[in-house]
């Protein structure tokens, strides 16, 4: 994001909690973004019109209104990357905004590491030309959608169609979570979300095929009870519940 | 070092119905022989309230005062005695008003259409009012049973909400402290190594926090009668998989073994609970195995003969085995009453998940009560001088989180010492009927080169 040419990105912070918003904001700053803030639903709706930022990191517990709303009404005008802030435990209500457009979130509470890590992964893909997004490495592995290959240490590696189609979702939103239902919607069809265990035998097929262990995935990770991540390089317990204490 | 044990239970009882009133299956209990009494007394006030008028109205008149009776009994003392007021009035009519007066004889058969008349309608009267009486102790139960249907999701519904605005009211200013506690080197230039380490013990006890009130909002949300699972279809390897991504750093200084079947069957569970599951247990044995320990995953299937990681059996192998045709039935695992190393085999239909370690082990005898909570015991085995341990820095709920989750989804845990020295975790679920596969696709394509 620190670049010498590219002007500053900028991310309205949309939350009502004062401490919140300060180590945030110093955290985005820290990696050269401008941040402008916004306490509540309505004021959110205005800095979002007037400032058109590059990202939004979303509340979704505010004082006037459910951040859902928002999203729901961001997506019919603006595909800008959304971080939802969420500090509802549920995993539904993880995957109800996902679905809902957001591009990530990170539960409460969360570390500046991994908001920073989520936040430079959002503004890079939206920075990227569209072309650029057409081959895809990680690990050995590298995926040419334009080409329709993937090759491991540069051998041909075979895919089944519906494989094939898993893969360039993930590798479509390299980075960020996939919820099931979109994975079953987009390789199956409609018809299908409710079949998650078709998505468990096909992405251990993927894995077997793809990862350097399969047993220990390094790119294709799962997200329980939300979706699948495909991460270019391997995470050290970098989600939420690692960064906590041991619990037993 | 110690292992976290305590007292308390947990309860994932089915809620049982309350035991219908008597009334409202239409057995109503047997009136009591004074009832028997009013309403012979009633028939004979009704009686002595007719002589007065013999002469005076016509007999089939005077016959009508006595269904009051039986009116009254039926209404108020029931069935029973209506019947026997029925049959009294028709005794006591024929007796006093009935010519021959005093005598059960009768001069004119006519009075027989009377008689016949009066008891069809006096027992008509009882059934009648019996019936209405049924209908509505049945309707008053069934009013009773609604209503408390009613406050009883009222309640799980107010608990639910409570525990929800709870665990985001804490998590919201923790997420701060930890946050700013992390953040203070960005705001300035770098902090001397003893602010530092201030800053992230800061951090550190933020997140403890939270983690404690997490753990007692989660048990208090498993504990209560119907726990929310989110039941889904997941692997083994997956579940087990994203366990270790979630805890990669934490063990690091430890050597892993894995010995996951390659066939194993797909489990239907709470994704998210059950990752809980093996995160604690496995943050468990990494709190209790010194650095360069071993800490091995296995699972097996109750059909399958895949061995053991161990050397011994698994302490799912104790579980009961259902009784009679029940075998067939998904997996119900369980340990009740018996040691973790009787017995031999999984029960069929189940599914066990080991999570070992070759650390100082468990306490003798205290196997079972490390899934309690809170309290915690000395341990035996303290670590040699020299010896690296990580720390224990745990809630003292993790294991008793574990143990709520594997209930809450039919399972049930234990743990035991193992021969060579270390402690053993293993859980049982049951395994459901498989669902059905994907259609297989029309061979491979020519995605690659």
């Amino acid at each position: 994001m620190k670049s010498a040419h590219a002007p500053a990105p900028v991310v309205l912070l949309l939350e009502d909690d004062a401490g919140i918003r300060r180590f945030v904001r110093a955290a985005l700053e820290s990696e050269g973004c401008s941040v402008c803030e916004a306490a509540a639903l309505e004021r959110g709706r205005i800095e979002l019109a007037s400032r058109r930022p590059d990202l939004l990191v979303l509340d979704l517990g505010l004082p006037d209104g459910d951040g859902m709303e928002l999203l729901v009404e961001l997506r019919t005008w603006s595909g800008m990357p959304v971080l939802v802030l969420s500090a509802r435990s549920d995993e539904a209500d993880k995957v109800a905004a996902l679905d809902a457009g957001a591009d990530d979130y990170l539960a409460k509470p969360f570390g500046v590491g991994e908001l920073l890590a989520r936040v430079r992964a959002l503004l890079r893909r939206a920075m990227r030309p569209p072309q650029a997004t057409a081959r895809t490495a990680f690990g050995d592995i590298e995926v040419d959608l334009e080409q329709r290959t993937v090759t491991r240490a540069g051998a041909a590696v075979h895919l089944t169609p519906i494989e094939y189609r898993l893969l360039g979702l993930l590798v479509a939103a390299a980075g960020r979570v996939v919820t099931q239902r979109q994975l079953l919607a987009g390789a199956w069809g409609p018809n299908h979300v409710e079949h998650a265990h078709y998505l468990r035998v096909y992405m251990a097929g993927l894995r077997r095929k793809l990862e350097p262990d399969p047993r220990l995935p390094a790119h294709i990770l799962t997200e329980p009870g939300v979706g699948y991540r495909l991460v270019a390089e391997p995470l050290s317990g970098a989600r939420t519940q690692a960064s906590a204490p041991p619990a037993g | 070092m110690a292992w976290r044990i305590g007292p308390g239970c947990y309860h994932f009882a089915m809620a049982t119905p309350p035991p219908a009133p008597a009334a409202a299956n239409g057995a109503a209990a047997p009136a009591p022989l004074r009832h028997y009494l009013y309403a012979s007394l009633a028939v004979g006030a009704v009686a002595l309230l007719g002589a007065p008028l013999l002469g005076q109205f016509d007999l089939a008149n005077i016959a009508m005062l006595f269904p009051l009776a039986v009116l009254f009994a039926a209404i108020r003392l029931g069935r029973g005695p209506a019947v026997l007021a029925a049959f009294l009035s028709v005794a006591l009519f024929d007796f006093f008003f009935v010519h021959p007066h005093f005598t059960l004889a009768v001069s004119d058969l006519q009075y027989l259409l009377t008689f016949a008349v009066l008891l069809a309608v006096a027992l008509t009267t009882a059934e009648l009012v019996a019936r209405l009486r049924r209908e509505r102790d049945s309707a008053e139960a069934r009013a009773e049973e609604t209503a408390e249907a009613r406050l009883a999701v009222e309640s799980e519904r107010l608990r639910n909400t409570l525990l929800a605005s709870l665990s985001h009211d804490l998590r919201t200013p923790l997420t701060a402290l930890a946050g700013l506690a992390e953040s203070l080197p960005l705001a300035g230039p770098p902090l001397p190594p003893a602010q530092a380490e201030l800053a992230e013990a800061i951090r550190a006890e933020a997140l403890r926090t939270h983690a404690l009130a997490r753990d007692l909002l989660d048990l208090a949300r498993l504990q209560s009668e119907t726990p929310r699972l989110a039941l889904d279809w997941l692997t083994v390897d997956e579940l087990v998989g994203s366990a270790l991504q979630a805890r990669a750093h934490a063990l690091r200084e430890h050597v892993l073994t894995l010995a996951l079947p390659a066939d194993l069957p797909l489990l239907h569970a709470d994704a998210a609970l059950m990752e809980r599951v093996m995160c604690n247990l496995i943050d468990n044995a990494i709190a209790h195995t010194p650095a360069g320990g071993r800490i091995t995953l296995s699972a097996r299937t109750g059909a399958a003969n895949a061995p053991a990681e161990d050397d011994a059996p698994s302490p799912c192998s104790a579980a009961p085995q259902p009784p009679g045709p029940a075998h067939d039935r998904p997996g119900r695992c369980g340990f009740e009453g018996r040691g973790a190393d009787e017995g031999t085999a999984l029960p069929a239909g189940s599914i066990s998940i080991s999570v070992c370690d070759d650390g100082c082990g468990l306490p003798p005898g205290r196997e079972q009560a490390i899934f309690e909570r809170f309290v915690r015991a000395p341990h035996p085995h303290p670590p040699s001088a020299g010896t690296t341990v990580t720390g224990d820095g745990g809630t003292g709920l993790g294991l008793a989180i574990v143990r709520a989750i594997v209930e809450a989804h039919g399972g049930s845990v234990a743990a035991r010492n193992r021969a060579g020295g270390g402690a053993c975790f293993t859980l049982c679920l049951p395994l459901p009927p498989q669902p059905e596969l994907p259609p297989p696709e029309g061979g491979e394509t020519e995605h690659g080169r």
